[in-house]
């Protein structure tokens, strides 16, 4: 599959799983509460797609206190609203209160974010409804917890931690285009100023910096979802394997950059010498490999061919070509260098004895 | 004042204002103005500006097609139109759910697309309650806006601001460390240089979340969003030549810093000199003394390669190990001035 495609599957496959999750346990509620109470049905639907969302916590067990503890203080919101409506002064005394409260929880962290303001929709929704008598009502919310709570983890529950793995891998995906067009870019011939190979060494330029820059799109916004994942769900709150994996991403987009950078500026040069060009290739097609053959999965990373890119990066290391100290090019060519030395760093925390 | 203190304040006030509103002019769906400025009130007065005029523009569009679906099937198919606006309505929610993380615009479009299905399958729908809908979102955008600017404002943009002024004063700091380490490097300079990895990266992370919404503040100022823009592009990328300096450092620096003392002093006086200038300009210092003061490294570098070609032609290096560390820092240092020197552009804008 394409990159793009990819990645917007990755970024949105779990949002369209909730959405057709919210949309069941709706339909459900309703048919439920309907053989139940038909005057909780329409609140008791309500709290139910309310509640569906509010899955924020580290694990399972934060995520089911969170619905719990949500569906709690529906019920104490929805007690208060059916109370007290017909009160004005009172009952728009009470809900600025409540505003202020919503608001003022959300200093103890994402958990407290959403929560509380669903809570307080509830008591809004409450008011615009036909309403049933409180006890009904409660029962209502009961039953609409149990239903969500049986949905959210028990009928394909949603783990975030798997789009982090595919972040990675498309960050991989990414990474192996990039370097593709680089392999692609002509080796210099004799005659290098003849118009067919100018033309050819243009063509090669201009898609090489499409990739590059799509590399550099993307790369920006896999980092963000990363954030947004991790910050969004509290991952990192105590998860050494999500902090390494989260930490592996970064170092490795930021290696790519880097590599990425003196590719282009080693290309754009004229001045490149032949034999240095060609090691380079053979660097950027055995890392290709890597790419292509390495496995991703559960926030695992399983090097495959490592050893034969270290070796010729240990060759290419040892500049068997001539250099022109004075010249910019060498200093691209030390910085590719290091980027796949620093690389080769980076991807030694998932080396094993098979790798 | 926490910000969560600072926007239970805002909120409480903005839902006084908005009953007030409603009571004072009998609205007749005050709730829906409520329930907005709750909703609008953001964590910056950008992000409520930007979030307002995605929810009233979408209530809009989405109103009018919803009422239009509505008006449309109800006559033309009245055995029909309870299923298929049911089948709408719970359209409407999974798109809602899609759409709540990723996009307030959209999700505006499907709550009211929600509302009009399920007013229209409950009570009724049509034109005279879309009006309704249209002012009492305005009405609650508003107020929410308002307080936003006006109640403990937090403008991000003037927060921006000071936080490059921040960041520049982290990148003199960071400056100084880099060139003390290289040219003495012992392992108390080696630990406060790396002691940067837990300041820059948070320093970033904390610029971009004031940047996000600052755009939106300024609407109206076509010239100073786009400084604003140009900063956002220069210090990302700063960030990101720091980092790089960073890790090169790592490890300790290459025997050639010491060969090369002088030439390194002169690049640390051009990029301390050169982000005061930044520094100066960003505060408002006038221009025209700044035009001559401006330092390229330019110079020094092509020198410094003069130099090591020759040092190799005199006594060739045992491998290029040292000079690839030595060069890669020459360029991101060259990298970071040209960068400063962008920025400083922008700041005459």
């Amino acid at each position: 599959m394409k990159p793009a495609i990819l990645c917007w599957w990755s970024q949105r496959q779990n949002a369209l799983i909730q959405s057709v999750k919210t949309l069941i346990i709706i339909i459900f509620t309703w048919i439920v509460l309907g053989e139940y109470n038909e005057k909780a049905q329409v609140l008791g639907t309500f709290v139910a797609g309310f509640l569906s969302l509010l899955r924020f916590g580290r694990d399972g067990k934060q995520q089911g206190m969170t619905i719990v503890f949500s569906a709690l203080g529906m019920m104490i919101s929805s007690g208060l609203a059916l109370q007290f409506y017909q009160m004005p002064w009172l009952n728009n005394s009470l809900f600025v209160v409540l505003v202020f409260i919503a608001f003022y929880l959300r200093r103890f962290g994402g958990r407290f974010f959403m929560p509380p303001l669903f809570v307080l929709m509830l008591y809004i929704v409450v008011q615009l409804l036909p309403r049933p008598p409180v006890l009904s009502l409660w029962l209502g919310i009961l039953l609409a917890t149990g239903i969500v709570i049986f949905f959210t983890f028990m009928i394909v529950p949603i783990d975030d931690r798997k789009q982090l793995n595919t972040n990675m891998q498309l960050l991989f995906k990414l990474s192996s285009e990039v370097i593709t067009a680089f392999i692609a870019f002509p080796i210099k011939t004799e005659n290098p100023n003849v118009s067919e190979n100018v033309l050819s060494r243009r063509a090669a330029v201009s898609a090489f910096k499409v990739c590059h820059q799509r590399y550099m799109k993307m790369a920006l916004q896999l980092r963000k979802d990363n954030s947004r994942l991790v910050n969004e769900y509290l991952f990192l709150d105590k998860d050494p394997q999500v902090e390494t994996f989260y930490d592996f991403h970064y170092r490795m987009t930021k290696t790519f950059g880097m590599l990425f950078e003196s590719c282009q500026q080693l290309i754009e040069s004229e001045e490149l010498n032949r034999q240095a060009q060609e090691d380079m290739l053979r660097v950027a097609k055995e890392l290709l490999l890597v790419l292509a053959l390495s496995k991703i999965s559960h926030m695992q990373v399983t090097l495959v061919h490592i050893q034969h890119f270290k070796r010729e990066y240990a060759y290419f290391s040892s500049y068997p070509f001539d250099i022109d100290l004075t010249k910019p090019e060498s200093i691209h060519i030390f910085n590719f260098s290091l980027s796949i030395k620093r690389l080769i760093e980076t991807l030694a925390i998932w080396e094993s004895d098979n790798a | 004042m926490h910000n969560a203190t600072r926007q239970a304040i805002q909120a409480s006030i903005a839902v006084i204002v908005t009953l007030s509103i409603a009571d004072a002019f009998s609205l007749e769906r005050g709730i829906w103005a409520t329930l907005t400025a709750i909703l609008l009130v953001s964590s910056t007065f950008g992000e409520s500006i930007k979030k307002a005029k995605e929810r009233v523009s979408m209530t809009l569009v989405g109103g009018l097609i919803g009422t239009g679906i509505v008006l449309y099937l109800q006559p033309v198919l009245p055995e029909e139109s309870q299923v298929l606006l049911a089948t709408l309505l719970f359209i409407s929610i999974g798109l809602i759910v899609y759409f709540l993380p990723r996009s307030y615009a959209w999700a505006s479009f499907f709550i009211t697309l929600f509302v009009v299905f399920l007013f229209s399958l409950l009570t009724y729908w049509n034109l005279s309650l879309l009006l309704v809908r249209a002012y009492e979102t305005l009405i609650g955008a508003l107020v929410a806006v308002v307080v936003s600017g006006l109640i403990f404002p937090n403008r991000s943009h003037v927060d921006v601001q000071a936080h490059y002024l921040t960041m520049l004063d982290q990148l003199d700091g960071f400056i100084d460390n880099i060139f003390y380490s290289v040219a003495s490097p012992n392992p108390q300079y080696m630990c406060q240089l790396m002691d940067w990895h837990h300041k820059l990266y948070p320093s970033w992370e904390v610029l971009k979340n004031k940047q996000s919404f600052s755009e939106f503040e300024l609407t109206f100022s076509r010239s100073k969003r786009q400084q604003l823009q140009g900063y956002q592009f220069g210090f990302d990328l700063l960030f990101h030549y720091l980092t790089n300096i960073l890790t090169l450092l790592e490890k300790e620096p290459s025997y050639l810093c010491a060969e090369f003392e002088t030439e390194l002093a002169q690049f640390q006086q051009v990029i301390k000199e050169n982000t005061q200038l930044l520094h100066d300009l960003m505060q408002g210092g006038s221009i025209a003394k700044q035009n001559n003061d401006i330092h390229s490294l330019d110079a020094i570098r092509l020198k410094i390669r003069q130099k090591i070609a020759q040092l190799n032609k005199d006594n060739p290096f045992p491998d290029y190990a040292e000079v690839e560390r030595f060069y890669s820092l020459i360029y991101y240092l060259r990298k970071v001035n040209q960068l400063i020197l962008d920025l400083i552009n922008v700041a005459k804008t």
